[in-house]
C-alpha cells in the first residue's frame, strides 16, 4: 500500500471549529445583522428596565401639559392628548410588546415542537390527524383568528398572548414536520439507526439539531411579527387593556391629530420601525449563517 | 477496439502535426475570491490534432473541467483566464479563442466546438421540449430556417441512435431514460457539426452497460472525423475513446503521452499511482480468497442467513418490487459482494439485512436469531454486532460532532464507557484506520473524503461487530483513495475477522474484496457464485453483459495480464 | 379525481372553521338580545330596523332558540345563499354587506399586487443579472426595509410623510381616488420586498444551473438565454406566490382599513368580532376562508398546467402503463416492469 495520500491534504486544518462557532463567525461578518442585534439588545434592556429609566409612570397625567411638542423641557418626546410623557409611555409599550411577543413565540415553539416532531417522526394516523388540524387553522386567513380570540376572551395581556400563539404555531409545526421528514431520509440519521439509536434519542440527537436552522430563522422573524400583531390588535381596539400602553394604542389615540400634532405618532412609529428593521436584519443574518434555503 | 485504425493513424501523426486543431499554450485560470485570487490551473500546454482525441485525466480538484471550460469562456464571471488557445479549422489562420470578444466566441461555441456535459438531466432545461433545445443551436447561429432545423434535429437524433426521433422532439428531458438523455445531449452538441467536441465526464453518471453504449457512440463520431477532448477520471474511458492523454493534478500538467504509453509505462510517479489505482476486472490477484485461505477465517460457521427476502414498495402509482426473493448465507470472516446497476435493489437489500427497512416477506437470521422475531430490545442489543458503512462519507457523520465524538457515538448510544473511555477508544480506532490522532477534535467537514470514510469505518468498528455492511463505501472517492480504503477494509477484516456484505456497482471492487459475488438485476439475483468462478466463467447472460461492459485499463496490453 | 378530493377536503375544512368560530362565540358573554340593546352602527350603514326585520331576526336567533339550531339555520342559509340579516346592521343581509364591502378590500388588494409585481419583478431580475452591483445591493437593502415595514406600519410612515409633512394626501376617509393611494402603496410595500427577493433568488438559482452553461455552449446570446430559458423557468414559481399573496392581502387588510377608515370587509369583520355580531362574523369568516382555499386550489391548478413534469404526472395517472411504456418514463421510483423497456429502447 502506498503511504502517499495522493489526493488528500497532507496538512492538518489549523484548528477544530464547531458548526456553531462557524455560524456565529458568519453572523458577525454581516454588519447589518450585528447592528440589528445591538438594537434588539438595547431595546430589550430598555424594556426590562422601563420602570427605572422611564422619567414618569405611563399613566401620570401632566396637568395643563397637553400636546407638548418634542423637545419640551422634561418631556424630550413631548406629551400626548392627556399630557402623559410620550417617552415613558413608549418605554412601557416596548416592555409590553416584547414580553408578549417573546412569550407568544416561546409558547408557539413548544407547541409546534410537540406537534411537528410527533407528526413527522411517528407518521401514519397521528400525522394525518395533526395535519388535518393545521389545515383547519390555516383556513383562518391572516389575523382573523387572533382578532376573534381577543374579541371573545376580552382585552388582556394573556388573551393577546394566546391569540398570537394560536396564530403562529401552525406554520412552525408544519415547518418542523417537513424538516423531520427531510432528516429522516438523510444518511447520518440512518447511520444513527444502524448504530442502535431509537425513538427520541434519534429525534433529539440526530434530527432536531439539523432542523434548528429554519426554526431559528422563523423565530427571529416571528418575534417582530408578534410585536406587529400585538400593536395591530391595539389599533383595532383589541389589544392589552388600558391604561396599559401599547404602541398600537398610542397610534390609535394620536391618529386623529396626525396632521396637527404628528409627534404623537411619529415617535412611536419611528422607534417601532427601527426595532422591526433590527429584527429583520438579525433574521437575515441568522438565515445566512445557517445557509437556510429560502424556498 | 472499434477505433483502432483511426488511433493508429493519429499516432503516426502524433505531436508532429504542424498545425493542430487546437493548441493551448500557457493557460492559467484563477478565481477572484474576497481574499485574493485562487489559481486553479497553472500554465497548461496541450494540443489536439485534427480528428484526434485527447483525454484530460485527473482526479477531483485537478482542474480538468475548469481548464477545458475556460477555453469556451463558460466559466462564471469571477474567473480570470490567461494564455492562448489557437483553434485552426479549415485551411485558414488559427484564431485565439482566449483573445476573442464575447460575440466572436459565441460564433465558435456550438458551431465549431460542441460540448457534452456530465449530467444530461441538468444540462437540459427541464421545462423546454427537447426539439426546441436541439434546434436552438442551429437557429442561434442563423445556420438555417426553422423548418430545416427541425429536420436536422430529427436526423441528428436518429444518428445518435434514438428511435422514433419525431416523437422525442416534443418530449421533455425527464421523459427519457438516462442513456437516452445522454444521447440527446450528444445530439445537441453535434447538431451544428462542430470539428471538436469537449466531453466533460459524459458517462460518469451512467450505469456500466449504458456507459459502454454511449462511449461507442462517441467512438463512432470520432470515426466520422470529429476531434474530441474527453475529460475523465476513468482511465478505462480514456483508453476506449482516445489516443493521447494529459494527466492533471492540482491544475498542473503532470504528463503528456500516448494513452498506451501512459498505461504501460507512465513516466511520472503520480501518473503511475493513478494507473496502479485503476481497478481492472480479472487481473487483480484474488487477494480476498488467498488471504482468507491463509487466515483460515473462511471456515467460520454461518453468521448471516438470508432467506427469500422480498421487498415491495407500495405507492399510489402501483407497486414496485425492489427486492425479489433473495437468499444467501454468509460465514464468519467472509465477504459477500453484491453487485448491480442502479435500481437493482442492492441498497434496499443491505438495509433489510440490518433491519433498517422491514422486509415484505422472508427472513434474516444473524447468529441463528431471526431479526424480525427477536423484539426491539434484543434487536437493539444485536445491532452492536452488525454495523454499516455508508456511501457518502460526509453525509453519514454527525456534522455537529467532532471526529472523536463521531467515533464514540455507537458507544454512547449503547451506554458503554464514560466520556474519557470513549475518547481513548476513539483514538485507538483512529490509529486502526491509519489516521493521525490530531484529527480527534476536528469536525467531519474539515476532513477530505477519504479521511471521512476512514472515520466512518472506525465508527462502524467501535463495537467490534461481527458483521459489517458496506454500501458503496468507495464510490464517492477518487480512484487512488478508493484503493487505499478498500485495502484498509481488507486489512481490518483480516485482523478483526468480521464478515462483510459489500454493496457495489463496480465489479472490480467486488472482485478485489469478496469471497462470493451475487449479481442482482431489477431486485432479483441473476448469479451467485464464488468470486473466481463468477469472473472466470460467468453463467448468466446479464453477468456476461456486465463483464463485457467493463472497460479494461491495463488488461490486454503488452506485458500486462491477458484479458 | 385529484380535484374532487381537494374540494371535499375544502368543504370539511370550512365546516370545521364554522364550528370553531361558532363554539368560540358561544363561549363569549352576551347574546343577540343584549347586543340589540347596544345599537347604533359606526360604519354608517346602520339604520333603525323595521319591526318586520326585528321579528325575522328574533325568529332566527332569539333567546328561545337553542344554539345548535341557530348554527344549523345559519349554515343552511350559508349554503342556500340566505344568511339572513346582521345583528348590528339589521336592515342588511350578510350577503349584501359582503357584496358591498368585499370589492373595496379586493380592489385594494389587487392594486397592491399589481404595484408589487410591476415594481418587484424588474428589480429582482436586475438585481440577479447585475449581481453584486449597486442595483443588487440597493434592491436587497430596500427589500429588507420593506420586510421590516409590513402593512400598517408602512401606512403610518406614508401618512407621516405625505399627510403630515407634505400635506399632499388625506390620512383618513373613503371619498375618492386620493384616499386609495396611500393604503394601496402601504399594502404593496411588504409584497414588493418579498417578491423582489424571491425573483432575485429564483433567477440566480436558475442562472447557476448547468443548462444555462449548456445553452451558452450552444452559442446563445446572454439575452436570448435569459428570455428563452432562465426567465421562463424562474417566473413559473411566481404563480405559487402571487395567488396566496392576493388572498392574504384581501383578508389581511384589516389593520390598514382600520387606520385609514376604509369600509372594507376587514373593517366589518373587526366590528362584528368586537360586537359579537354572529351572522356577520360567521359569514365573513367563512367567506375569507373559502376565498383563501379557492386561491390555493387555483394556484395549484395553474402551476400544474405550467410545469411539464406535473402535467406529465397527471397524464401518468390517467393512463399510466400506456404512457410509461411508450416513453420509458423513469420519473419516480423505477419500477421493474418499465425499466427493461427503457433500456431495450436504447
Amino acid at each position: 500500500m502506498t503511504t502517499v495520500e495522493t489526493n488528500e491534504d497532507a496538512a492538518l486544518p489549523s484548528r477544530p471549529r464547531s458548526e456553531w462557532s462557524r455560524r456565529w463567525g458568519r453572523f458577525l461578518r454581516n454588519r447589518l445583522a450585528v447592528l440589528g442585534l445591538v438594537i434588539v439588545v438595547v431595546a430589550c434592556l430598555a424594556a426590562v428596565t422601563a420602570p427605572w429609566i422611564a422619567p414618569y409612570h405611563y399613566a401620570t397625567l401632566g396637568p395643563g401639559d397637553e400636546f407638548l411638542r418634542t423637545g419640551s423641557p422634561g418631556h424630550p418626546m413631548g406629551t400626548d392628548i392627556l399630557g402623559r410623557d410620550i417617552l415613558s409611555r413608549l418605554l412601557y409599550s416596548l416592555r409590553t410588546a416584547l414580553f408578549i411577543a417573546i412569550v407568544a413565540e416561546l409558547l408557539s415553539l413548544i407547541l409546534s415542537f410537540a406537534v411537528g416532531l410527533l407528526a413527522g417522526y411517528k407518521g401514519g394516523k397521528i400525522d394525518q390527524w395533526l395535519m388535518a388540524g393545521t389545515d383547519v387553522m390555516f383556513a383562518f386567513p391572516g389575523y382573523l383568528f387572533a382578532v376573534l380570540l381577543v374579541a371573545v376572551l376580552g382585552r388582556s395581556t394573556w388573551a393577546v398572548i394566546l391569540a398570537l400563539t394560536v396564530g403562529s404555531w401552525v406554520g412552525l409545526s408544519r415547518l418542523l414536520r417537513a424538516q423531520i421528514l427531510k432528516m429522516k431520509s438523510l444518511e447520518f440519521v440512518e447511520a444513527g439507526r444502524a448504530m442502535g439509536a431509537t425513538g427520541w434519542t434519534l429525534v433529539i440527537r440526530y434530527m432536531v439539531p439539523g432542523a434548528m436552522g429554519p426554526v431559528l430563522v422563523s423565530s427571529s422573524f416571528g418575534i417582530p411579527a408578534n410585536m406587529l400583531a400585538e400593536s395591530g390588535l391595539a389599533i383595532l381596539g383589541l389589544g392589552v387593556a388600558p391604561p396599559m400602553p401599547s404602541v398600537g394604542t398610542m397610534i390609535n389615540d394620536g391618529y386623529q391629530f396626525v396632521q396637527s400634532y404628528p409627534h404623537l405618532i411619529a415617535w412611536p412609529v419611528a422607534v417601532f420601525v427601527l426595532i422591526m428593521l433590527a429584527f429583520t436584519w438579525v433574521g437575515d443574518g441568522v438565515r445566512d449563517a445557517f445557509d437556510v434555503d429560502e424556498s | 477496439m472499434p477505433s483502432t485504425s483511426t488511433r493508429a493513424e493519429s499516432e503516426l501523426r502524433g505531436h508532429t502535426d504542424p498545425q493542430p486543431l487546437l493548441q493551448v499554450n500557457d493557460l492559467n485560470v484563477g478565481f477572484a475570491l474576497p481574499h485574493g485570487i485562487t489559481q486553479v490551473v497553472h500554465s497548461l500546454n496541450l494540443a489536439v490534432p485534427h480528428q484526434g482525441a485527447l483525454a484530460v485525466v485527473g482526479e477531483s480538484g485537478s482542474g480538468k473541467s475548469v481548464s477545458m471550460r475556460s477555453l469556451l469562456g463558460l466559466l462564471p464571471g469571477t474567473a480570470q483566464v490567461s494564455g492562448s488557445a489557437v483553434l485552426t479549422t479549415g485551411r485558414g489562420q488559427g484564431r485565439d479563442l482566449l483573445a476573442m470578444n464575447e460575440s466572436t466566441l459565441r460564433q465558435v461555441r456550438g458551431r465549431q466546438v460542441g460540448m457534452v456535459f456530465q449530467n444530461a438531466m441538468e444540462a437540459f432545461n427541464p421545462s423546454v421540449p427537447l426539439g426546441r433545445q436541439l434546434t436552438q443551436a442551429l437557429l442561434w447561429h442563423d445556420l438555417c430556417d426553422r423548418k430545416t432545423a427541425q429536420q436536422r434535429a430529427i436526423q441528428t437524433l436518429a444518428d445518435v441512435g434514438i428511435p422514433e426521433p419525431e416523437r422525442r422532439m416534443k418530449m421533455y428531458p425527464f421523459q427519457l431514460s438516462g442513456g437516452m438523455r445522454q444521447r440527446a445531449m450528444i445530439a445537441m452538441a453535434t447538431i451544428a457539426r462542430p470539428q471538436l467536441i469537449i466531453a466533460d465526464e459524459p458517462t460518469t453518471a451512467l450505469d456500466v452497460t449504458v456507459q459502454k453504449q454511449i462511449l461507442d457512440l462517441l467512438v463512432q463520431l470520432r470515426e466520422a472525423g470529429m476531434a474530441m477532448i474527453m475529460i475523465t477520471h476513468d482511465l478505462g474511458v480514456a483508453r476506449h475513446v482516445c489516443d493521447e492523454a494529459v494527466v492533471l493534478r492540482h491544475g498542473t500538467l503532470i504528463e503528456r503521452s500516448g494513452i498506451m504509453d501512459l498505461l504501460t509505462g507512465a513516466r511520472d510517479p503520480y501518473s503511475r499511482t493513478l494507473v496502479d489505482a485503476a481497478l481492472d476486472v480479472g487481473v487483480e490477484p484474488p487477494t480476498a480468497e488467498a488471504s482468507a485461505a491463509h487466515a483460515g477465517a473462511g471456515d467460520g460457521g454461518p453468521l448471516l442467513r438470508v432467506q427469500n427476502l422480498t421487498k415491495v414498495f407500495g405507492s399510489r402509482g402501483g407497486h414496485v418490487l425492489a427486492v425479489d426473493d433473495v437468499s444467501f448465507t454468509l460465514r464468519q470472516g467472509r465477504t459477500l459482494g453484491v453487485v448491480g446497476e442502479s435500481g437493482s435493489g442492492k441498497s434496499t437489500l443491505a438495509r433489510m439485512v440490518l433491519h433498517l427497512i422491514e422486509p415484505t416477506s422472508g427472513t434474516v437470521h444473524v447468529n441463528g436469531s431471526c431479526l424480525a422475531e427477536v423484539g426491539t430490545r434484543t434487536l437493539r442489543r444485536m445491532r452492536k454486532d452488525m454495523q454499516m458503512v455508508f456511501q457518502s462519507p460526509y453525509g453519514s457523520l454527525l456534522p455537529s460532532a467532532t471526529v472523536s465524538e463521531n467515533i464514540g457515538e455507537p458507544l454512547r448510544i449503547n451506554r458503554l464507557g464514560d466520556k474519557n473511555e470513549r475518547r481513548t477508544r476513539a483514538s485507538e480506532l483512529l490509529r486502526l484506520v491509519e489516521l493521525d490522532a490530531a484529527y480527534l477534535d476536528m469536525y467531519p467537514r474539515q476532513l477530505s473524503g477519504g479521511q471521512q470514510q476512514r472515520v466512518a469505518i472506525a465508527r462502524a468498528l467501535a463495537l467490534e461487530p461481527t458483521l459489517l455492511v458496506a454500501d458503496e463505501p468507495t464510490s464517492a472517492l477518487d480512484a487512488s483513495v478508493q484503493v487505499q480504503v478498500l485495502d484498509l477494509l481488507h486489512g481490518l477484516q483480516e485482523r478483526l475477522g468480521f464478515a462483510m456484505v459489500l454493496i457495489t456497482h463496480n465489479l472490480a471492487v467486488a472482485e478485489r474484496l469478496a469471497h462470493e459475488v451475487m449479481v442482482m438485476q431489477h431486485g432479483a439475483v441473476r448469479e451467485y457464485a464464488p468470486t473466481a468462478q463468477l469472473f472466470r466463467s460467468p453463467q448468466d447472460d446479464y453477468t456476461r453483459n456486465l463483464l463485457a461492459a467493463v472497460l479494461p485499463v491495463r488488461t490486454g496490453l503488452d506485458g500486462g495480464p491477458d484479458e | 379525481m385529484f380535484i374532487g378530493r381537494r374540494i371535499a377536503r375544502m368543504i370539511l375544512c370550512l365546516i370545521a372553521v364554522s364550528l370553531l368560530t361558532w363554539i368560540l362565540l358561544q363561549l363569549a358573554p352576551g347574546d343577540f338580545a343584549g347586543i340589540q340593546e347596544v345599537g347604533g352602527g359606526t360604519v354608517g350603514l346602520a339604520q333603525q330596523a323595521s319591526a318586520e326585520q326585528q321579528s325575522g331576526l328574533a325568529a332566527r336567533y332569539g333567546a328561545d332558540i337553542p344554539g345548535w339550531q341557530q348554527y344549523l339555520t345559519f349554515m343552511v342559509g350559508a349554503v342556500t345563499g340566505d344568511m339572513g340579516p346582521s345583528y348590528r346592521y339589521t336592515h342588511m343581509t350578510v350577503e349584501q354587506i359582503i357584496a358591498h364591502a368585499f370589492p373595496i378590500s379586493a380592489g385594494l388588494a389587487i392594486g397592491a399586487v399589481v404595484i408589487a409585481v410591476v415594481v418587484a419583478v424588474p428589480l429582482g431580475i436586475l438585481a440577479a443579472v447585475r449581481r453584486k452591483s449597486i442595483w443588487d445591493t440597493g434592491t436587497m437593502f430596500v427589500a429588507t426595509l420593506g420586510h421590516g415595514l409590513p402593512n400598517y406600519l408602512a401606512g403610518l410612515v406614508l401618512v407621516l410623510i405625505f399627510s403630515s409633512a407634505l400635506n399632499l394626501l388625506p390620512p383618513f376617509g373613503w371619498r375618492g381616488p386620493e384616499n386609495m393611494i396611500l393604503p394601496m402603496i402601504a399594502l404593496a410595500v411588504s409584497p414588493i420586498a418579498m417578491l423582489a427577493r424571491y425573483v432575485r433568488n429564483s433567477v440566480l438559482e436558475n442562472l447557476r444551473e448547468e443548462y444555462v452553461v449548456a445553452a451558452k455552449a450552444k452559442g446563445g446570446r446572454f439575452r436570448t438565454i435569459m428570455a428563452r430559458h432562465v426567465l421562463r423557468n424562474s417566473m413559473m414559481p411566481l404563480v405559487t406566490v402571487i395567488g396566496p399573496m392576493f388572498a392574504g392581502l384581501a383578508t389581511g387588510t384589516i389593520f390598514v382599513e382600520s387606520i385609514f377608515g376604509i369600509p372594507g370587509l376587514g373593517r366589518y369583520f373587526t366590528e362584528a368580532a368586537a360586537q359579537r355580531d354572529m351572522p356577520l362574523l360567521m359569514g365573513s369568516t367563512l367567506f375569507f376562508a373559502a376565498l383563501l382555499m379557492v386561491m390555493n386550489l387555483l394556484v395549484d391548478l395553474v402551476y400544474a398546467l405550467l410545469d411539464p413534469r406535473v402535467r406529465a404526472s397527471l397524464n401518468l395517472t390517467a393512463s399510466e402503463s400506456d404512457v410509461a411504456a411508450k416513453a420509458g418514463i423513469t420519473a419516480g421510483p423505477v419500477s421493474r416492469a418499465q425499466t427493461p423497456q427503457s433500456e431495450a429502447a436504447l
